[in-house]
């Protein structure tokens, strides 16, 4: 029996509308997404909004842009946290409602959303001047396999 | 007409009592019914005002109800929501779950919607220049109050718990003060404006009730005005028809008296012996002739006057030959004329048509008219003239016929050519030149008149002299045809 | 000496039958028709009595009353009339009428009222009948007092009984001036001198009726501003 490959969808890096930020390169995302930067330009605390632990979109930002697992994440930011590098840990919201709801709320957010889950609520940045639709676009959220 | 206008006529009046005249007899004689109408329509009329104001009244404090009411929830619901918006904001500081925070982030901003639609609301059902105003005041004071939210709001999500408390405190309280004092405002319009419209209530409630009673005032005073002059009419047409009663008494009283006293008198002188001789017995008997037939006059008159007193027809009327009547009537009439030194000059048509009349009703009436022209016709010029006639009635094309008694002497007044035919009236002047009379022959002559189906007319001018007219109707059939004076078989029943 | 009565009275049967019945009785009747003659005949010829009819064409027997009085004559007034209400009365008393009757009336009532007005001055000439001379004799006037007849040139001469007290009285106060009001009083009986009219009436009429030229009496004479002489 042939199995049809799972779709993936491109992941969407999204912020709040009054942010001005535009684009981030992988490496800069890298940065943010591990905590190592506190403020964006405008001066507003930079919060990072995740989904919950086991969920395909967290998933995908572990491993293609954090490099991490759950458990190296977790160590990560509580040294960090400790340390007092990092100021705040990220926020882990269910859904993808839940997301757009928070990323809309706060000026500093920054989360990811399906492509699909993207609406007008909240503002969508390039990744490496790419946008989520362009090809070439490089972060993709696997559906879970049937198996 | 022609012959009448030679003796120079200054007034021309007929027997139509005046309008006002008239209308003041309908009044006295249906007053009852008037009295109750003129009520009713007082009553109707001011029931409508009543019902009116009251209408009006109802409607204006039904929409002070509801604008009040439609207000109060207005601001309730303002107030309540601004409060919510808060309070969602809030409670999110009482986890630190961010799907909760979220949720009660999402909870703010629902609630803070419903605030800016019923600013919306308000803003749009703002009549006043004062209400618009005061909706873009709370516009502003509500989006200045809602970024102070977001701020918390944004402080809370990140976990900024402490820094969110102080901004609040700090911004976000008095920024909603800021709102309730607007909301306040809001509410002090709407009572004003209630309290304005019913000030109006009353004061149109009050105006109402004073045109009311003004009204209800007026219709009594009027009712009462109108009773009184209705009852005193009543009592001085009482209190004349006595009068001329008492003077028809005195006046029927002398005129019996007088060939009563001369019967007496002849009888006295005959029983004592004092009359000898066959001329003088001649005299006597022809005194005791006169006088009693005379006395036998004026009962008859009399009795005939109470007897049409109840207005029922005595005649039986049919087609008349007019000119034999006539013939009668000067027969009958020529003693009392000549020695009253007048003469009678009768002009008749030639082709007289059919009248429609009783003969004895015809002869007693111009005995009446030619009997008054003897005693009125005063002394200059003692002709009176019978003329007889046809002549075109006022309206339609039929004729009628005419037999007209002038006389010369004093005349009638205009003022009292009306009543001249009231049952007693004798003219002050008539009185004043002791000329004898009970004031009932005109009054006769009328009734016979309109009992013959026709009726009487007079012309006069101050001491020009009179004329009387009887009004027949002419047999129908006979229009065309002229009677002639040759005796047809017809007039064998008038005779 | 028989009484002269004016009947004023516009219903004529009955001035005939009142007439017939006066007559009768011994006066002399006078008739009026209305009241322009009626007040006439009261003002220039005297009478002893006036009956006076209140209905009368023209002028109303009030009024004739009032005329014969204002013109300063005694002579008794009988209203007879037929409107006999009191008012009336009242008003026809006052006005200086001397009775009222009603018609019809009782012939035999009216003829003692007019007797009764008659008499009403005592005629004290009467009593002193038997002291004075039955005859007097004036030229061609005889006076036959006990008779009551006065002749002229042997014809009888129609005297009313006031005149024929008159000339009594003067006869027999032959050359005394006589004022009015002492022959209104022995003459007529009247105590108020206002009625002095009267006295020069029926002087008028004797005058008339036995002076040759009664335009320049010989017999009665005027004395001015005092009264009358009988000159002999």
């Amino acid at each position: 029996m042939a199995e049809l490959t799972p779709p993936s969808e491109p992941l969407a890096i999204v912020v709040n509308r009054s942010n001005p930020l535009d684009n981030l390169s992988s490496a800069e995302l890298h940065t943010i997404f591990l905590g190592g930067r506190g403020y964006w330009t405008n001066g507003r605390r930079i919060t990072l909004v995740m989904r919950e632990p086991g969920e395909p979109e967290r998933k995908t930002i572990l491993r293609d842009v954090c490099g991490m697992d759950e458990e190296q994440f977790k160590t990560h930011f509580l040294r960090g946290l400790y340390t007092g590098e990092i100021l705040v840990s990220p926020k882990i919201l269910a859904t993808p409602s839940g997301v757009r709801k928070f990323i809309f709320n706060v000026p500093g957010a920054i989360g990811y959303l399906r492509i699909s889950d993207v609406d007008a609520t909240v503002k969508v940045v390039r990744l490496n001047e790419l946008l989520p639709e362009d090809k070439g676009y490089r972060l993709h959220v696997q559906n879970q396999a049937v198996n | 007409m022609r012959g009448l206008l030679k003796f120079g006529i200054k007034v021309r009046a007929f027997y139509r009592a005046p309008i006002w005249r008239r209308i003041l007899n309908f009044v006295s004689r249906h007053n009852a019914i008037i009295l109750l109408l003129t009520v009713c329509c007082g009553a109707t009329t001011i029931g409508t005002f009543v019902v009116r104001d009251m209408r009006e009244a109802n409607i204006e404090a039904e929409e002070i109800y509801t604008r009040s009411v439609h207000g109060l929830q207005r601001i309730g619901e303002l107030q309540y929501y601004t409060q919510e918006t808060r309070r969602a904001t809030l409670y999110a500081l009482t986890t630190s779950d961010s799907n909760f925070q979220v949720e009660y982030a999402d909870q703010s901003r629902a609630a803070d919607q419903r605030v800016k639609d019923g600013i919306a609301e308000y803003a749009r059902q703002g009549e006043q220049p004062a209400e618009k105003d005061l909706a873009n005041r709370l516009t502003i004071d509500w989006e200045k109050y809602l970024s102070v939210r977001d701020e918390v709001l944004a402080s809370i999500l990140e976990g900024s718990t402490k820094e969110a408390v102080s901004l609040d405190l700090s911004k976000g309280v008095p920024a909603f003060e800021l709102v309730r004092q607007d909301l306040n405002e809001v509410k002090g319009l709407y009572e004003q404006d209630a309290a304005r419209r019913q000030a109006n209530l009353v004061t149109v409630s009050r105006s109402s009730t004073s045109r009311l009673i003004g009204f209800l005032c007026f219709t009594f005073l009027l009712s009462i005005a109108a009773v009184w002059a209705i009852q005193r009419s009543r009592v001085l047409s009482t209190v004349q028809l006595a009068k001329l009663q008492m003077e028809f008494v005195a006046s029927v009283s002398h005129e019996l008296r007088t060939p009563l006293s001369v019967l007496r008198s002849a009888a006295d002188n005959l029983a004592d012996g004092l009359v000898e001789g066959k001329t003088a017995l001649r005299r006597y008997g022809a005194i005791l002739q006169h006088q009693s037939r005379s006395m036998g006059e004026l009962v008859d008159q009399i009795l005939l006057f109470a007897s049409t007193e109840d207005g029922k027809n005595r005649y039986s009327l049919r087609p008349l030959e007019v000119t034999p009547i006539i013939e009668s009537i000067r027969a009958d009439t020529e003693t009392l004329v000549k020695e009253a030194g007048f003469t009678l000059d009768p002009i008749i048509e030639p082709d007289l048509p059919l009248a429609v009349g009783d003969r004895t009703g015809i002869m007693q009436c111009l005995h009446n008219l030619i009997g008054n022209a003897v005693k009125y016709g005063g002394d200059a010029d003692k002709r009176i003239v019978l003329r007889v006639d046809t002549a075109p009635l006022e309206r339609g094309s039929d004729r009628e016929l005419r037999i007209a008694v002038s006389d010369h002497g004093m005349g009638i007044e205009s003022s009292e050519l009306a009543r001249i035919f009231d049952p007693f009236y004798r003219s002050p002047r008539v009185q004043a030149v002791q000329i004898h009379g009970t004031g009932l022959g005109l009054s006769l002559a009328k009734r016979i008149a309109e009992s013959m189906g026709g009726r009487l007319s007079v012309v006069s001018g101050l001491s020009t002299g009179s004329t009387f007219t009887l009004h027949l109707q002419i047999a129908k059939g006979q229009e065309m045809t002229m009677a002639t004076t040759v005796s047809r078989p017809m007039s064998s029943f008038t005779r | 000496m028989k009484e002269y009565i004016l009947f004023v009275e516009d219903e004529e049967e009955l001035c005939l039958t009142l007439g017939d019945r006066l007559r009768s009785e011994g006066y002399i009747v006078d008739i009026a028709a209305d009241g322009k003659s009626g007040a006439e005949k009261a003002t220039t010829l005297p009478f002893d009595l006036i009956i006076l009819d209140v209905m009368l064409p023209h002028r109303s027997g009030f009024d004739i009353c009032t005329d014969i009085r204002r013109a300063g004559l005694a002579t008794p007034i009988l209203f007879l009339t037929a409107r006999g209400q009191t008012a009336e009365k009242v008003i026809g008393l006052k006005l200086g009428a001397d009775d009222y009757l009603t018609k019809p009336f009782d012939t035999l009532e009216l003829m003692a009222r007019i007797e009764a007005l008659l008499r009403r001055a005592p005629n004290k000439l009467e009593a002193a009948q038997v002291r004075t001379p039955v005859q007097y004799h004036f030229g061609k006037i005889a006076l036959d007092v006990r008779r009551s007849i006065v002749t002229r040139n042997s014809e009888p001469v129609k005297l009313t009984a006031r005149e024929f007290g008159l000339l009594r009285y003067f006869a027999e106060h032959q050359g005394v001036t006589l004022t009015r009001d002492e022959l209104l009083q022995e003459v007529w009986g009247h105590r108020s001198g206002t009625f002095t009219r009267t006295v020069d009436m029926h002087v008028a009429s004797l005058r008339q009726k036995l002076e040759p030229s009664p335009k320049n009496p010989e017999m009665i004479v005027t004395v001015p501003g005092i009264g009358y002489r009988f000159m002999h």
